[in-house]
């Protein structure tokens, strides 16, 4: 009998069964078989893998040697010969190699090795075209990962490829290019501060706060106070309040004042301790004076912000306060203060040390001990 | 009698093929969920969060009651996880055994006033300690009575911790070091309120550990730890991540969780005399969030950061067993107006029946149907036709849904070297069905019965072997360092245990730090 002959004979047969049994060997069936198909494919996976792997271990370290001797041995090579000597070590130049050459210059980079040589290699190896590629990819993957590349290496010519992106329906992706948009423009880098829909994510400020850094590093931030006025988003009012404080934005006095009154306690509590950042000291007694009336949150950045004017005229308030409050966290913050308030806190602490007892006198002492780093 | 016969028949049948389809649609909505993850996770995003100010801090968390034997290296391995803003508290839960004493002397430690605050209800804390060495700035170590429960004295490293996020871990657990950049990214990248971020749990028996530090990754040698590899990627990489998409994850586990701590104290913390803690506190978490209408989500990455050592041999996965599936009835006894309960939405109509009918619900239904087969088979009511090809049905399936988990890990990161290490798992499926599965079945009966019959089972410990950070390289150690050995604990009645532990300690203690430690990143 066939082969052919004995599997129709079969199929005739599961056919008599009953249908439990017949719906049983067709899934056996398909299981037995993607088994098969699963086992080809992790076989496939390892090869390819094993052949990236190899690949890697040959060419990254020569690749490495290479790109270090122009980038910090000033060893000279016109753009043809570096490519050539690029493209002996890999053989090919192509997508897998030329990801190779960018994941070593975004190795550098992040190791903070600088040299002027970069836009030397970039240029030499098409790395701009390449990404441009990345921008276009289908694979999202791909994409994210050029928006990160291109800011890591700082290349800031590819407005009109963001710009697509910034405006895509896949909402991870219309963020990143969003705020990729902010370090890779040259011409409006803010241009979509105000197109934030709902709240920041804690990942967006990361992401937002490094572009700011490089445009810092450009001279290009002068403009960042004005969107505090500008915006109607919260969450973004508050993380550009904080800013301000961390560049150390000047000339936005008025401003913060005015977001002083604001309905939302995070945009105040943000302004008040930007305040503090920007040591606008005249403010100390408008502060203290709000203290009694403010929720907590405000109430702890109002400490914060005396504690960093340390002008020593509001000890008595911070002694008030500290045996005022009940909350224990708090208490802590309010302590610390006192500690590092000049000379004349430190004396106030040992005071208050020497009248409290039990777990009052515990917090002090766990705010004195230089063994616990984070109180 | 034939009648019932049948409605039996049926009943396996449609049981059967039903935890196959919520296999098959877990599989697919996992192999979404695992490709959207990688689409938009870099490792640059890793260096962009060490790089910033804005990284929120996060408590490392882990208890430990009679760990004496691995809890240097382990703490060391804490130590050593490269985030910019975070503490390691270790909660030395009333132990027995040198667990203190060892720490003290390793890190330096003294006891310093600490304002410790029982946001918690726990067993009374004791103390304090810190380190004088600044190397050690970050470690705390809290000494409080025993609580009878890892819940609780998680409860006391909640009541100390400082930071607004906290990973949960065991000691015994060798983390990645990049596992808070990791873990922590889903919290920081979604607009919904992220409660809890759980990753894929491993065995560490034969992977390589230098300082702490796992530099090499192979499927364990012994069969139990292998069999308990290949179910925890199956669990993990399957089915929790296949939860993820839908945003019903069951839990996260014990070993390995990120929580966010203002949600987890104001539900309550952990259940004190809870012995599935992981699962009790997710529940009391969802549900903190369900009462109050308030929108949350639990994350999950498919990235393997947590190396545990597995039980080596039957009696100790009969112990770890037994207690899970002790936990398990308590869980579903306290949480029981959950179950079918549409207040809870997914949770009650998804996540708990699913867990209660597939897994809480299987031994039993297992262990029914071998006694009704035995029953059968003195009746002569088997079909004998038949009866090999529904076996044969099953025994398929779950080789193909373990190949498909093995397809699942090698997209997510290529963890083994080499390609025989990964053929090694999917032998180790072929056989798994017949020689762990029964065991896990028997284990999961006696933990129920242990449960109902209100027997005591004290702190989930598991007997630790230590960890050899292979043999080999022990071959290298200098001879002085054996010479140098305490002589004391050379005659300890440990023995062999203690010598191995001895000689791990004094070349962890002479090594220098230095580049050759490669660590794994995922």
């Amino acid at each position: 009998m066939s082969f052919v002959e004995w599997l129709l004979s079969f199929v005739y047969k599961i056919k008599t069964f009953p249908l439990i049994i017949q719906i049983t060997i067709v899934l056996t069936m398909f299981f037995l078989i993607s088994t098969f198909a699963l086992i080809i494919t992790i076989y496939t996976i390892r090869k390819k893998h094993n052949r990236v792997q190899k690949l890697l271990k040959n060419s990254v370290p020569e690749i490495k040697k290479l790109f270090e001797v122009v980038l910090f041995e000033n060893e000279k090579y016109d753009e043809l010969e570096f490519f050539e000597r690029f493209k002996d070590i890999v053989e090919e130049v192509n997508r897998e190699s030329l990801d190779l050459a960018v994941d070593v210059l975004v190795e550098f980079k992040n190791e903070h090795r600088e040299s002027d040589m970069y836009l030397f290699i970039i240029n030499s190896l098409g790395i701009v075209e390449h990404l441009e590629r990345k921008f276009d990819s289908r694979s999202n993957s791909e994409k994210m990962d050029a928006f990160q590349e291109a800011f890591v290496l700082n290349l800031n010519k590819f407005d009109s490829k963001i710009l697509v992106h910034a405006y895509s329906k896949n909402s991870q992706i219309r963020n990143e290019a969003r705020n990729s948009y902010l370090a890779l423009s040259t011409n409006d880098p803010y241009r979509f501060f105000d197109e934030y829909s709902g709240d920041l994510t804690k990942w967006d400020e990361i992401e937002l706060m490094q572009y700011l850094k490089l445009q810092s590093e450009r001279g290009n931030l002068e403009g960042l106070g004005k969107w505090i006025n500008y915006s109607k988003n919260d969450s973004l009012v508050v993380f550009l309040i904080k800013m301000v404080g961390y560049f150390k934005q000047k000339g936005i006095d008025e401003i913060l004042l005015e977001k002083l009154e604001d309905d939302n306690a995070k945009i105040r509590a943000e302004a008040i301790l930007t305040l503090g950042e920007l040591g606008i000291k005249e403010t100390e007694q408008t502060l203290i004076e709000r203290y009694y009336t403010e929720p907590e949150i405000c109430q702890v950045s109002i400490v914060k912000t005396i504690k960093k004017f340390n002008t020593g005229k509001s000890l008595k308030f911070l002694q008030e306060i500290f045996s005022e409050t009940n909350n224990t966290d708090t208490k802590k913050i309010i302590g610390e203060a006192i500690l590092n308030y000049s000379y004349e806190g430190k004396i106030a602490f040992q005071n208050l040390k020497n009248s409290l007892k039990g777990f009052d006198l515990t917090i002090l002492k766990h705010i004195e001990t230089p063994l616990i780093k984070y109180k | 009698m034939e009648f019932f016969v049948k409605i039996y028949e049926y009943f396996i049948f449609f049981y059967a093929t039903t935890l196959i389809l919520s296999y098959i649609v877990l599989a697919i909505f996992s192999f979404i969920a695992i490709n959207r993850y990688k689409n938009y996770n870099t490792d640059i995003d890793d260096e962009e969060l060490l790089n910033s100010k804005l990284a929120p801090g996060i408590s490392v968390i882990a208890p430990a009651y009679n760990e004496e034997l691995t809890i240097i290296v382990n703490v060391k391995s804490l130590l050593t996880l490269n985030y910019p803003l975070f503490e390691v508290i270790i909660v030395n839960d009333g132990s027995k055994d040198k667990t203190l004493e060892l720490l003290i002397k390793e890190f330096d430690l003294v006891e310093a006033p600490f304002a410790y605050v029982e946001k918690i209800k726990t067993k009374p804390y004791k103390r304090t300690f810190k380190s004088q060495n600044p190397r050690y700035e970050i470690l705390t170590v809290i000494d409080k009575e025993n609580g009878g429960t890892k819940a609780d004295a998680f409860n006391a490293g909640l009541n100390a911790s400082v930071f607004p996020y906290y990973l949960n871990t065991d000691v015994d657990c060798i983390l990645a070091r990049n596992t808070l950049t990791k873990m922590i990214k889903p919290i920081l990248s979604s607009k919904v309120r992220v409660i809890a971020v759980g990753a894929t749990l491993r065995m560490s028996n034969n992977c390589e550990i230098e300082e702490g530090i796992i530099t090499r990754v192979r499927p364990p040698k012994a069969l139990i730890p292998r069999f308990q590899e290949l179910e925890y990627i199956r669990s993990y990489l399957l089915g929790k991540m296949g939860w993820e998409l839908i945003n019903s994850v069951p839990n996260v586990s014990g070993g390995l969780g990120m929580f966010d701590k203002e949600i987890a104290i104001k539900a309550g913390g952990y259940g004190a005399d809870s012995h599935a803690e992981d699962m009790d506190m997710m529940t009391r978490m969802a549900a903190h969030m369900m009462n109050n209408r308030l929108k949350y989500k639990i994350g999950y990455i498919p990235l393997s950061c947590c190396w545990t050592e597995g039980p080596p041999n039957i009696k100790i996965l009969s112990r770890q067993r037994t207690r899970w599936a002790r936990g398990l009835f308590q869980m579903f006894t306290d949480h029981r107006r959950i179950l079918f309960n549409p207040k809870y939405r997914r949770l009650g109509l998804i996540t708990f029946p699913y867990i209660f009918i597939f897994e809480f619900l299987a031994p039993i239904i297992e262990a029914f149907g071998i006694l009704f087969t035995i029953f059968l088979f003195f009746y002569g009511y088997i079909n004998w036709n038949f009866a090999p090809l529904i076996l044969f049905y099953s025994y398929t399936f779950a080789i193909m849904i373990s190949s498909v988990v093995i397809i699942w890990d090698q997209m997510t990161f290529k963890y083994y070297n080499t390609t025989r290490e990964v053929l090694t798992l999917f032998l180790t499926a072929i056989i798994e069905p017949i020689l762990y599965h029964p065991l896990i079945m028997f284990f999961s009966l006696k933990g129920y019965f242990s449960f109902v019959t209100s027997r005591e089972l004290a702190w989930g410990t598991m007997t630790r072997q230590g960890y050899e950070t292979e043999k080999k390289n022990e071959e290298n150690v200098d001879k002085k360092n054996k010479n140098d050995q305490n002589p004391d604990d050379q005659n300890n009645s440990n023995g062999e245990n203690k010598n191995k532990k001895n000689s791990v300690f004094d070349r962890l203690k002479n090594k220098k730090s230095s580049g050759e430690l490669e660590p794994i990143k995922t």
